[in-house]
């Protein structure tokens, strides 16, 4: 569905008559936000999972390893350039304690680390992030302003980052 | 015993739904029991679905829930979710505590222990059936509630493996009042693990 929601395991990019873009609940999810100010080009992938199976080529957009290859791969198909691209990130989230030490569990806290790693062996710019703790997120990019903007249950949205300022 | 499969075997498959079909009727028991008759539960539907479509169980994904999250131990692990819109777990309060309807107000500590002994209820009674069935152990785990988006809950207990597998097998279960309409879900999903 092209309605600018990035639902689990999705990349969206917005176009014209497109400039908003969700990722809606994200819990241990990340939604990983892309924009290229200089031409108002902008993405959310919904990013399920820190490691995709090496047999696993199908669903890119799931796993952190294979997602943020893609969507700098796609963003330059689309005519961005990868020096000029500012990022944030939402999510990864611990809703539930699941007893124990075992960090293993908290697949927030490994998707977060995970995208960050990815991030910096690419040498791509993260502006913003407001990922772990306890609640849920939805986040939202207006490609028109740049603006990212970060919802917990019950609240209301908050600025998070405006990635068109330097 | 080795316990088959039920992902890759027809028969293991129905056999699986059967119990978990009984295992809800038992908790529905032991709820109506805990209730004096005020909820009863039913299922809605058993057997494998595309797993995205199990992050919109819950409705709009943004809508504020109440859910209790039990994980499962033991020879046929699994995950055990309970979940609420925030209204209808007031309502669930009120009901199990035996109050007026429209008396439970907010969800604080007292009242989320009452959801996580619903949870522990709905669940011990439900993995019984599987332990009498297929005789194994099963441990259920304390409960953890989280009060927040419905999305958001259901991505944490679909990966809390730390896997995402493409079909997931579920049993969907509605909770209903008898005085007034309450809604709610119980869903359980098992950990296929690599056996045969």
């Amino acid at each position: 569905m092209d309605d600018g929601i990035a639902r689990m395991g999705e990349v969206v990019f917005s176009r014209p008559g497109q400039v908003e873009l969700r990722a809606l609940g994200l819990g241990s999810c990340i939604g990983l936000c892309v924009f290229d100010p200089a031409i108002k080009l902008g993405c959310i992938a919904h990013i399920v999972l820190p490691q995709s199976k090496i047999s696993e080529t199908v669903d890119v957009g799931k796993y952190a390893d294979t997602a943020v290859p893609y969507v700098v791969k796609e963003m330059a198909a689309r005519g961005a350039i990868q020096s000029r691209l500012r990022i944030a990130i939402a999510g990864g989230a611990q809703l539930f304690s699941f007893g124990g030490s075992d960090s293993r569990l908290d697949v927030g806290r490994r998707n977060a680390e995970s995208v960050k790693q990815l991030l910096g062996q690419m040498k791509l710019r993260l502006v913003a992030e407001d990922i772990g703790g306890k609640s849920g997120r939805t986040v939202t990019m207006n490609t028109s302003t740049g603006e990212i903007m970060v919802k917990q249950a019950g609240g209301e949205p908050k600025l998070l980052a405006n990635l068109t300022s330097r | 015993m080795a316990i088959p499969n039920p992902k890759k075997n027809d028969d293991a498959l129905s056999n699986f739904l059967t119990v978990a079909k009984s295992g809800v009727k038992k908790a529905g028991e032991s709820l109506r029991a805990m209730s004096a008759s005020a909820v009863r539960m039913e299922v809605i539907s058993a057997g494998i679905a595309p797993t995205a479509r199990l992050s919109e169980i819950g409705g709009n994904p943004e809508d504020l829930v109440v859910a209790a999250y039990i994980a499962v131990t033991g020879e046929m692990p699994g995950h055990a979710l309970l979940m609420f819109p925030f209204e209808s777990a007031l309502s669930l309060v009120d009901m199990i505590t035996g109050k007026q309807l429209g008396t439970t107000k907010h969800m604080d500590e007292m009242e989320a222990s009452v959801i996580q002994e619903v949870g522990n209820i709905v669940t011990s009674s439900y993995i019984n059936a599987f332990s009498d069935f297929y005789q194994c152990v099963l441990l259920p785990s304390p409960p953890s509630v989280a009060i927040d988006m419905a999305a958001a809950v259901v991505d944490s207990v679909l990966l809390s493996t730390g896997r995402f597998e493409e079909d997931t097998i579920s049993v969907m279960t509605k909770f209903a009042g008898a005085k007034r309409s309450l809604r709610g879900i119980f869903l359980y999903i098992p950990e296929i693990v690599n056996s045969p």
